[in-house]
């Protein structure tokens, strides 16, 4: 797997090496007003593109072709765009930090890590929500058709992650005797039972693309 | 043991099949796989591979059936090339061989470097910038340089200048040499066939027409050319395919079913090809 994905940061380089300075500059520059998010917006399309944009250079190039000759599962194939987006997302929780941390830094303000951390808390429930739905419609719908519903996906995830924070706030007045650690356990339960279904999903795609049997 | 053991495989899809195909490679030999573009040259290297899943029959690479589990570590002694590198265009040879060297347990960088330097690839260009030529040859750089026992080619010749060509030819040769080496060739270039190969299979429209050592095809064939009253003479199921002018009349013939007396040219392997096409297209 380790070779795939140094594959993949090979080909993501260029374009993620200038995706990331400027999330990295607009996270850490002091930027107030309607643009004061866009920063945090930068870091997630780091978090969002790395996966999609390999992808589409897999499909262009038909490396799945090649991959296919090679030793490797294809669930080590699979499993290796999951550990990518995963990647992806360390790198936006890592600008968003450093970001705040330079900030901070340059102004002499005490840092506002209370906002970092739920922005990042976001970028991670957005990101595992994109990846285990994005990455099955990719593999069944081609990275062309997959982008277009994983942007739709991008909107229902906002949704989804407004709604998580309710429902938690409610769930803590609701069951104030549930202790947040068994919270956070479940929502941990949650992501990893969606992920191995989504994998498993993911999975049956390829086999299915690789054999020929979709036609996009 | 042999390289490659194919039993009745069979494959369909909505527009094609490839129909009940027995092939074998033994260790030590090269086989040349012939056809027409969509003759099913490369759905059989795919099935070969398990790239493709099968609809029917048996496929024994190295000894082991390519549907066990086992089949993995097959693949650490397979090299493969294909008609279309399939190589990410912003990769250099350099991070190719990086890549490669965590895939395959016997990678072996000295040989990757020496095959690098030997076919003057540049280490930092980026693929996108490489001729046809250079991309084959880095293609197949990456299929030697994990010391494979069985080399598979799909069209790894075609588009490429002569001069390429030969040098290519004479690398697989060498490859083949070895006892314990296996080459599988696919190509429509049947002259590169006929250089490199002990053994030719001839696929046409997802069938296997005829699978036989080279050397014995060219001795069973020949072309011969007489009037066209002359061919009366001749045991019908020894033509394999006639062109008939006003007068006169090629036809591929086998030698031994010929009458003594008429003369038989010696034929080329392309010449036995065109004309079983012919044939079966009449």
């Amino acid at each position: 797997m380790k070779s795939l994905i140094l594959k993949d940061l090979y080909v993501a380089d260029k374009q993620m090496r200038l995706l990331i300075i400027l999330a990295l500059v607009f996270c850490a520059a002091p930027i107030e007003g309607s643009f004061s998010g866009l920063g945090n917006t930068y870091a997630m399309m780091v978090a969002l593109m790395l996966p999609m944009t390999t992808i589409t250079y897999d499909e262009r190039c038909r490396w799945d072709k090649y991959a296919a000759m090679l030793p490797y599962k294809p669930a080590t194939i699979v499993w290796s765009k999951y550990v990518l987006s995963f990647l992806g997302t360390l790198t936006g929780v890592v600008i968003i930090l450093a970001g705040t941390a330079i900030r901070a830094a340059v102004s002499g303000a005490a840092p506002v890590w209370e906002e970092a951390l739920t922005t990042t808390a976001m970028l991670l429930v957005m990101m595992v929500f994109l990846t285990d739905l994005g990455l099955p419609l990719c593999y069944r719908f081609g990275s062309e058709k997959g982008r277009i519903v994983m942007f739709v996906a991008l909107v229902a995830a906002i949704g989804a992650g407004v709604g998580l924070t309710v429902a938690l706030s409610s769930a803590i007045f609701v069951f104030p005797s549930v202790p947040p650690w068994m919270l956070v356990l479940g929502l941990v339960a949650l992501v990893v039972g969606l992920t191995f279904l989504s994998v498993r999903l993911s999975l049956r795609f390829y086999l299915k693309r690789r054999n020929g049997e979709y036609n996009s | 043991m042999d390289a490659i053991n194919i039993k009745g495989l069979t494959k369909h899809y909505k527009d094609f099949s490839l129909e009940n195909l027995d092939l074998t490679l033994p260790m030590g030999c090269v086989l040349g796989l012939v056809g027409e573009n969509g003759a099913g040259k490369s759905t059989t290297i795919r099935l070969i591979m398990d790239a493709l899943s099968r609809d029917g029959g048996t496929v024994t690479v190295l000894g082991v059936d390519n549907q066990s589990p086992e089949f993995l570590d097959v693949k650490e002694d397979i090299g493969v090339v294909l008609d279309e590198t399939c190589i990410p265009e912003f990769l250099t040879a350099k991070q190719l061989g990086k890549i490669l060297s965590g895939t395959f347990k016997n990678w072996d960088q000295g040989e990757y470097d020496g095959w690098i330097k030997k076919f003057d690839l540049p280490e930092k260009k980026k693929f996108k910038d490489y001729s046809r030529g250079m991309t084959m040859k880095l293609g197949i750089a990456a299929a030697l340089s994990h010391h494979p026992k069985l080399l598979i080619l799909d069209e790894a010749t075609s588009g490429l200048d002569p001069m390429v060509r030969e040098e290519l030819l004479e690398v697989f040769a060498d490859f083949a040499a070895q006892e314990d080496h296996a080459v599988l060739m696919s190509s429509h270039i049947v002259s590169d066939l006929e250089k490199t190969c002990d053994y030719i299979a001839f696929i046409h429209k997802g069938r296997l027409v005829l699978c036989e050592e080279k050397d014995a095809l060219l001795d069973r064939y020949g072309i011969l050319k007489c009037a066209r009253s002359e061919l009366g003479r001749v045991d019908p199921a020894a033509i394999h395919g006639k062109r008939v002018g006003e007068y006169n009349v090629e036809a591929l013939v086998e030698r031994s079913l010929v009458p003594a007396g008429m003369l038989v040219e010696r034929c080329t392997l392309e010449d036995i090809i065109l004309y079983l096409v012919k044939e079966e297209k009449q």
